[in-house]
């Protein structure tokens, strides 16, 4: 571990390592502050452009080490990693010395990665209402993880790889306490529900197998069974040297907990098990639905035909689209009535791109929107 | 060495240990100690059985935040005040302000 490596530990990362093993802030001044436990004090940086910012966390961690009777190289890589939650993949097959992997197998971990995450973020942000196939319109939360989530060697030099969450640095509580997940941050309930969502993935697999077929895919939904996890857990016995379990490594401010868990993965022999889980889920599922609204802009009917085709503006994804619809007979003459008082419509259905054109498929619910409800403004 | 007057004496420095010297954005306080020696090493040292006596003393000076040097200026000449004796008590002194952080 050279000494540059410490210019990467932020001031705030090394304050809350200090915090996490008993040090206490008791003088602060206007670019360091003293932490002290016991009779050791430790000079911590507050900002990181200090022209001898190496210098001075290189002392602390030493002087960390030395009182928690342990490695400084240790302690560095603890400062390294408190910022995250990290999902480990240490060996891959056909790894050579130099950490180089197939460029098949790369792409296969970091979307096996991608779809785990998916999968539990979704599992955790849906609780209440578990679902097996994740919407294309996914809850902010899972939208944010997903985005904030990366990947990378676990640290410089090292031949594994890993998913990294990151975690507030602040607030991290207890987390195998049930009482605390109401508090807890998304990424850090993900995190933790990642374990739990594999073995209920494994049992699933097991329990298939031994009698109760593909309904138990369907019966590990609530306990974070998903189609994504389950296209992962595809994907990783592939690119897994058979019977590596899967490692995730909480951040080291969890002092006192359980840092790191393995969960067993399933052997690559159930993969078309895992197969016939991922159609079940996904033939079970209700059609996608979305809810759009706009103003009517074209009516017409085609003679051989009772519905009638109509065509209006609503805002997708902030821009405005014209959306096609076939409507029943009933909800036609209410799109003709919207059309002539120019007033907006709602109807709900499944989007679907025809070439250039995107249909509702499965119109239902349409209604007129009363002039006191319309929360969308026309195109300019 | 140079420059001697009756309060203070001069002690030349060059350009990058000056710079190392006035920085400003550091956390921990750099000090210039100077231990004066006559040319001669064996003199101030004076020794019997019961006592080794080292004659003269090491000062102190902080150099944090002084003007940078001009343009092609290769050293300088710091004036150390002879009050400024490195002792015992001026170490504590220092450490305890440091402590809190006042320096």
């Amino acid at each position: 571990m050279t000494e540059n490596v410490y210019a990467h530990v932020s001031p705030n990362a090394l304050a809350a390592y200090l915090e996490s093993r008993g040090w206490s802030r008791v003088e602060t001044a206007e670019r360091v502050a003293i932490w002290r436990s016991e009779d050791t004090d430790i000079l911590a940086p507050l900002t990181s452009d200090l022209s001898d910012y190496d210098d001075i966390v290189a002392s602390a961690v030493s002087k960390l080490a030395t009182a928690l009777h342990t490695k400084a190289s240790q302690i560095a890589q603890d400062l390294m990693a408190v910022a995250y939650d990290i999902i480990e993949l240490k060996q891959i097959i056909g790894m050579d010395e130099l950490a180089t992997i197939p460029l098949q197998s790369a792409a296969e971990a970091i979307q096996s990665l991608q779809r785990l995450a998916l999968g539990v973020a979704y599992s955790s942000a849906t609780e209440r209402q578990p679902r097996a196939v994740v919407p294309s319109k996914r809850p902010a939360d899972v939208t944010e993880f997903m985005g904030s989530i990366k990947f990378g060697q676990l640290r410089n030099g090292s031949t594994a790889y890993a998913m990294f969450a990151p975690v507030p640095l602040v607030g991290q509580m207890s987390f195998w306490d049930e009482a605390n997940r109401a508090y807890m941050p998304f990424a850090r309930k993900v995190m933790a529900h990642v374990p739990d969502a594999v073995r209920a993935a494994a049992m699933a697999v097991v329990e298939a197998r031994t009698g109760k077929g593909v309904q138990a895919f369907a019966d590990g939904i609530e306990r974070g069974v998903t189609v994504p996890l389950l296209r992962a857990m595809r994907q990783l016995i592939r690119i897994l040297p058979e019977s590596t379990p899967l490692e995730v490594v909480y951040s080291p401010l969890l002092r006192g907990e359980e840092n790191v868990k393995r969960v067993p993965l399933i052997s690559l022999e159930a993969d078309d098990v895992l197969a016939e889980g991922i159609a079940f889920l996904e033939s079970r599922e209700p059609a996608e639905v979305d809810e759009i609204q706009g103003q009517v802009v074209s009516l017409g009917r085609e003679p051989e035909d009772v519905q009638g085709a109509i065509s209006m503006v609503a805002f997708l994804n902030r821009k405005a689209q014209r959306v096609y619809v076939r409507l029943a007979e009933e909800d036609y003459q209410a799109a003709l009535l919207a059309h002539g008082k120019r007033v907006n419509v709602e109807v709900r259905g499944r989007l679907r791109r025809e070439g250039r054109r995107l249909w509702l498929d499965e119109p239902h619910d349409f209604r007129i929107v009363s002039e006191d409800e319309t929360m969308l403004e026309l195109p300019e | 060495m140079s420059s001697e007057t009756a309060g203070d004496f001069g002690y030349e420095v060059d350009r990058s240990t000056f710079d190392y010297l006035r920085e400003t954005n550091i956390g921990i306080p750099r000090l210039l100690v100077v231990i004066r020696l006559p040319k001669h090493p064996l003199l101030p040292l004076a020794q019997d059985a019961h006592r080794t006596l080292l004659r003269n003393a090491p000062f102190w000076l902080r150099a944090k935040g002084e003007p940078a040097l001009r343009a092609g200026q290769d050293s300088k000449v710091l004036r150390i005040r002879k009050t400024q004796v490195f002792t015992p008590d001026s170490l504590r002194h220092i450490l305890e302000q440091r402590a809190r952080l006042l320096i």
